[in-house]
């Protein structure tokens, strides 16, 4: 029965065209033309910031397909974006205001012109990036069974970026209701598609098996139809397709950089479809266009009007920190989590589970995942090895509501998803004005020590830390997984990256401490550990977090036996954001600052924690040293790995020398 | 032109640091390194020195806690300039008042070593309350520490032994190495054996420690005599007694023989630790109606050749021989000169020694010391005939009563004087070239001093039976 309704839906529908949805649409491109050519002429008198990248030429393409969304859909876009956002929203003051950066914009000015958000339309400036994320939202589009869908416009230059086969493959693979709308108008900002582009453009999605079909702006009715079924299709289906749009950018790519000649813009601009409906002169179009001159003429005025916004900074929270003593069950580490994910997905039906090698009986790498498949088989999921996409699809989800955590199967691979993490994630919140959460986890092993060579063992999170809007945890062996982790999931509106150490996972949470030690924790939302030797006299702060957690314990024990240095821990947990100040009158009670790291120290924490510490109070600075593995990739012969990460022998040796 | 001098930070536990005391007075002038005032920080007194020369108008009073960074003081170049300052100017350094606390103490007392200093005045108040919102703000942080624990690194064990310190005076210090022991006697050394020479305004928790002496009570009538006397004394009930004499003859003695370098302080305390043996009282102290009696002679010598005034301890002075009290002082005096003074060595005094007689003083009234029932003075003045010595004892009178200070005055006195050759008749002044030989060994002069080298010392003194005699170092006892 399905089936017939589509076959019927197959073959070009025109009839269901009426006048009055045709005069919609017009009006809609007519609308995106003005528009575009009013932000040219207030792009050259100075009034804009940044750049625009109009679609004049290309308007159809978003007049047409926003006529088949419903609300509840969502629309990812690109730098291209005016048009799509226009049709979908009809909001020309908040689109004009944004793009002059004032507080009237639809995102006060943070977003500028590539990056709008309003009512589930959201455009990202970095190409091809945003798929994942669509992705993601139509995964959650699914779950939610609602018949809502996503789309996302991207253009032909973006077929080289490879994370947009990873997210077709998903989404193909995952059976998501997602529209991808390729605009091909030919070129990348001044290539030529015939210098980049091999193969045939459908096929490339066709070969994940997704259904492709072709239009072009210049038969706009046809397109009509096509979107139609095609739209009908991902909804109804509850599958990917892939729309072709063939058009032409009549303008610059951006501001004033065409390099194309006038022999072959010229037949473009004369078979414009707008171009020519305008030469007709028809007194009702006539008319339309002056009423959307007049509207445009408002929204500036309004949007000019408009003051600029605040600076608006984060709210540091100097609140004041107090200790309280706690203590831990022995337990290895892997065990704790394991529990701590099979709790805490019994109680959030919304948390979701993603990772390669992720289900049972495998559950992991690390078998952090152990059985969570087999107790909630309809949340956990296997992934292909598209580290980048699954981030990106966990960000859709977050968006939506969801819970996801993405294990990363090695901290190695998370180079791979710097890019989904920092100028998507991590961003969207803010720069959409808030107006989305994208509260994804993200957790992965990291560290050395097993011999896993220079791929496999490096402690990365340097790379992570100072990207506004994510956060960083080191998990240790001196707190209790569980309550970080329901911390995270509870109260985060922002991505959060967790590095759990592939040493510790192995090991008991410790909870015997050396005698005369104990241990404290912050009242801080992420406590920060403090091992506090109860002593009247302290030598030295030990800094560390994460694997180094139980190496530091070991130090401080040693230090005392054999060097008669009293050695007091902090042990962070949230690493980023990151301030020394609350901890610098425990910090002065010692006279020597080690801060040890496993990974590289060029540019690193304890470098930030120096910095800080300087600006803040100089004196305490007299004795300071970090102990940091050489600037080295990290071998894999155990003996020569041992000798380049920091051990319990070097960081006493480095604090016996400083002594 | 002006210039302020900035509060330094002492150390970097403390952001303020109080102000004990002041050389200097307003509109006086200073040269640039003079040392104008003390500050003392919850570590050590530390001298402030002016920066520049010049007039100086001072901004804080002792007693005040200044913050670090604070100014301290102005130093003018010109004196009308200070005095119109002086006069209402808007940038006079505002003095300020005593009453109210110079700065909220942002950061909470962490106590890092442990003991908050507890002062005796009304300023107690004060602290407890700093110590009561530190403890609000940290909730950890206990004011005092006792940690229900000890346990001692190798080298704090080692340095125990090495110095003779008693282990249980660390009882629940928790992790204690060398450090921490330093600390806690530098800090809490008071409570135990108090009268070190350190500032007058901090003192003591003696309760934990002095559990252990034998104590007994004042009596009713001894009490109101001391409420009275307090009252007008406001504490320090003190008196003091001086006796002199000619030290020639001793000095000649030591001279002709060759011993103790000639000098007479080590006999002085020789004779001085014996003697206290027979008078316990000036070995004690008196505190909240008890007098609490040291189990142990350790004479706080207090020493000053330059480097500011410290007061090493002599430990068992009574168990020492005079060339072995001479070798300590003269240990202590290096150790002095090189700034080597080992802190544990400075505290733990329970009576104090002070020799001004290679100055020229005559006669000086020293300050007693915090628990601690007396001070001597030794006083003296070479240009004079006969080389006149003065002891003075500076006494508590809450603990003892001036005849038996001067019993004692004339006791040590005599001891000495004893040493004279001049008061020997002139024929036993003769025998002591001819046969010096110890009247309980009789071992001769030439054999001990084969033996023992610069250790020997053969003295002389008269018997019971009115005659001279001779006893050397190893059978010596005292008397
Ligand atoms: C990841 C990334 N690389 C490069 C750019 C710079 N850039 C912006 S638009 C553009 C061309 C995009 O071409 P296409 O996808 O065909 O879209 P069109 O501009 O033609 O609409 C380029 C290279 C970018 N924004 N993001
Ligand atoms: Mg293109």
């Amino acid at each position: 029965m399905e089936i017939s309704v589509l076959r019927v839906l197959e073959t070009p529908l025109e009839k269901q065209l009426t006048p009055e949805i045709k005069k919609k649409i017009i009006h809609k491109a007519l609308f995106s033309r003005c528009l575009e050519e009013r932000l040219l002429e207030l792009y050259s008198q100075g009034k804009l910031f940044g750049t625009v990248h109009t679609c004049i030429g290309q308007e159809f393409s978003g007049a047409v397909i926003t006529e088949f969304l419903q609300p509840g859909d969502s629309i990812f876009s690109n730098h291209r974006c005016h048009g799509h956002f226009l049709c979908w929203t009809e909001n020309l003051t908040g689109l004009i205001a944004e793009i002059m950066g004032k507080q009237a914009g639809v995102c006060s000015g943070r977003g500028g012109s590539q990056h709008l958000c309003q009512d589930g339309f959201y455009s990202n400036g970095i190409q091809g990036g945003i798929v994942p994320v669509a992705t993601g939202l139509a995964f959650a589009r699914k779950l939610n069974s609602e018949g809502k869908i996503a789309i996302v416009f991207i253009g032909d230059g973006t077929l080289g970026e490879g994370v947009i086969y990873e997210a077709f493959n998903l989404a193909a693979k995952w059976e998501l209701p997602l529209l991808v709308v390729l605009e091909n108008n030919g070129y990348a900002q001044s290539t030529c598609q015939t210098e980049t582009l091999a193969g045939d453009i459908c096929s490339r999605a066709a070969a994940f098996g997704i259904r492709t079909a072709k239009g072009d702006t210049w038969n706009w009715e046809q397109l009509y139809a096509i979107a139609n079924n095609v739209v009908n299709y991902v909804r109804n289906e509850s599958k990917p397709a892939f729309l072709q749009i063939d058009t032409f950018r009549l303008k610059a790519h951006s501001k004033g950089d065409d390099n194309r000649p006038r022999s072959v813009v010229e037949p473009y601009e004369q078979k414009d479809s707008l171009n020519l409906l305008l030469a007709e002169s028809q007194p009702e179009l006539i008319a339309l266009q002056q009423e959307i001159e007049h509207l445009i003429d408002k929204a500036v005025a309004e949007a000019e009007a408009s003051p600029y916004p605040e600076v608006k900074l984060p709210t540091t929270r100097e609140q004041k920190i107090e200790w309280q003593e706690t203590t831990v069950t022995k337990q290895r580490l892997v065990k704790a989590l394991n529990q701590t994910f099979k709790d805490l997905m019994r109680e959030h039906p919304k948390m979701l589970f993603i990772g390669e090698d992720v289900k049972s009986p495998y559950g992991g790498a690390f078998k952090v995942a152990q059985e969570l498949s087999d107790l909630f088989a309809e949340r956990v999921f296997n992934t292909p090895i598209s580290e980048a996409a699954i981030v990106g699809l966990a960000t859709g989800l977050a968006m939506e509501g969801y819970f996801p955590f993405v294990e990363i199967m090695f901290g190695d691979f998370t180079t791979l998803i710097l890019d989904q993490i920092l100028n998507h994630a991590s961003k969207f919140r803010y720069m959409y004005d808030e107006q989305v959460t994208a509260n994804a986890v993200i957790r992965t092993p990291m560290g050395g020590g097993r011999g896993y060579g220079p791929t496999h063992s490096q402690t990365l999170d340097r790379h992570f830390l100072g990207i506004p809007g994510l956060r960083v945890i080191a998990l240790n062996n001196l707190l209790e997984p569980k309550p970080l982790y329901q911390t995270i999931l509870e109260t985060s509106l922002d991505p959060t990256l967790v590095i759990e150490n592939k040493l510790l996972y192995s090991q008991y949470l410790r909870e015997q401490l050396p005698e005369g030690f104990k241990r404290l924790v912050s009242n801080e939302p992420l406590p920060t550990v403090w091992i506090k030797p109860e002593t009247v006299a302290v030598d030295v702060t030990l800094i560390g977090y994460g694997g180094m957690s139980e190496t530091l314990v070991k130090v401080g024990d040693r230090l005392f036996e054999e060097h008669d240095l009293i050695a007091q821990i902090i042990c962070p947990t949230q690493i980023y954001p990151f301030s020394i100040k609350p901890f610098l009158e425990i910090i002065a009670q010692s006279k020597i600052l080690a801060i040890v790291e496993e990974g590289q120290g060029f540019a690193g924490f304890g470098t930030e924690i120096v910095t800080q510490i300087a600006e803040a109070d100089p004196s305490l600075l007299p004795k300071v040293t970090r102990i940091v593995p050489p600037a080295i990739s990290i071998p894999a012969s155990g003996p020569v790995e041992t000798a380049i990460l920091p051990n319990v022998d070097k960081i006493i040796t480095a604090i016996v020398e400083k002594k | 032109m002006k210039q302020e001098i900035l509060v330094p930070r002492v150390n970097t536990n403390d952001d303020e640091v109080e102000l004990v005391h002041w050389y200097v007075e307003d509109k006086q002038f200073v040269e640039v390194g003079q040392e104008i005032a003390d500050v003392e920080s919850s570590k050590a007194v530390m001298s402030i020195e002016s920066e520049a020369a010049g007039y100086i108008l001072t901004s804080a009073r002792v007693g005040d806690s200044i913050g670090v960074g604070a100014p301290l003081a102005t130093i003018y170049n010109e004196l009308a300039e200070l005095e119109a300052d002086l006069n209402g100017g808007a940038a006079a350094p505002a003095k300020r008042d005593r009453s109210t606390p110079v700065r909220e103490s942002t950061v909470p007392l962490v106590v890092t070593n442990g003991a908050v200093q507890t002062k005796l005045d009304s300023e107690q108040e004060l602290i407890d309350e700093k110590i009561e919102k530190s403890q609000q703000d940290l909730v950890t942080v206990a004011a005092k520490p006792s940690f229900g624990f000890t346990r001692f690194s190798p080298s704090a064990k080692e340095y125990l032994k090495q110095h003779n310190l008693d282990a249980s005076q660390f009882e629940g210090m928790g992790l204690v190495s060398v450090e921490a022991i330093e600390q806690i006697l530098g800090k809490k050394s008071q409570p135990i054996t108090p009268g070190n020479g350190g500032h007058s305004a901090t003192v003591v928790t003696p309760s934990l420690s002095n559990s252990n002496l034998r104590s007994e009570k004042v009596s009713k009538a001894k009490q109101i005599e001391i409420s009275l006397l307090t009252a007008g004394q406001a504490g320090g009930i003190n008196s003091s007694l001086t006796l002199q004499f000619n030290s020639a003859g001793i000095r000649q003695t030591l001279a002709e023989t060759g011993s103790l370098n000639g000098q007479i302080l080590p006999l002085v305390l020789f004779e001085f630790s014996r003697l206290l043996e027979e008078y316990p009282v000036f070995n004690a102290y008196y505190e909240a109606g008890r007098i609490y009696y040291y189990d142990r002679i350790d004479i706080g010598l207090a020493m000053d050749l330059g480097k500011g005034l410290k007061v090493p301890i002599i430990r068992n002075a009574n168990f020492l021989s005079p060339v072995e009290i001479l070798e300590t002082v003269t240990d202590y005096a290096t150790e002095y000169l090189d700034n080597r003074l080992d802190p544990a060595d400075l505290i733990g005094g329970t009576v104090t020694v002070t020799d001004l007689s290679n100055e020229g003083i005559l006669h000086f009234q020293p300050l007693l010391n915090q628990n601690q029932s007396i001070i001597l003075g030794i006083g003296g003045d070479s240009s004079i005939d006969g080389y006149p010595l003065t002891l003075t004892v500076v006494f508590d009178h809450r603990i003892s009563a001036g005849r038996e200070v001067a019993s004692f005055l004339n006791e040590l006195k005599k001891r000495l004087l004893s040493y004279a050759l001049s008061n020997l008749p002139q024929t036993q002044q003769l025998a002591k070239t001819k046969n010096v030989q110890c009247s309980k060994c009789s071992i001769d002069l030439h054999s001990l001093y084969q033996k023992f080298g610069s250790e020997a010392l053969m003295q002389v003194h008269i018997n019971e039976q009115g005659e001279t005699d001779y006893i050397c170092h190893v059978c010596l006892e005292g008397f």
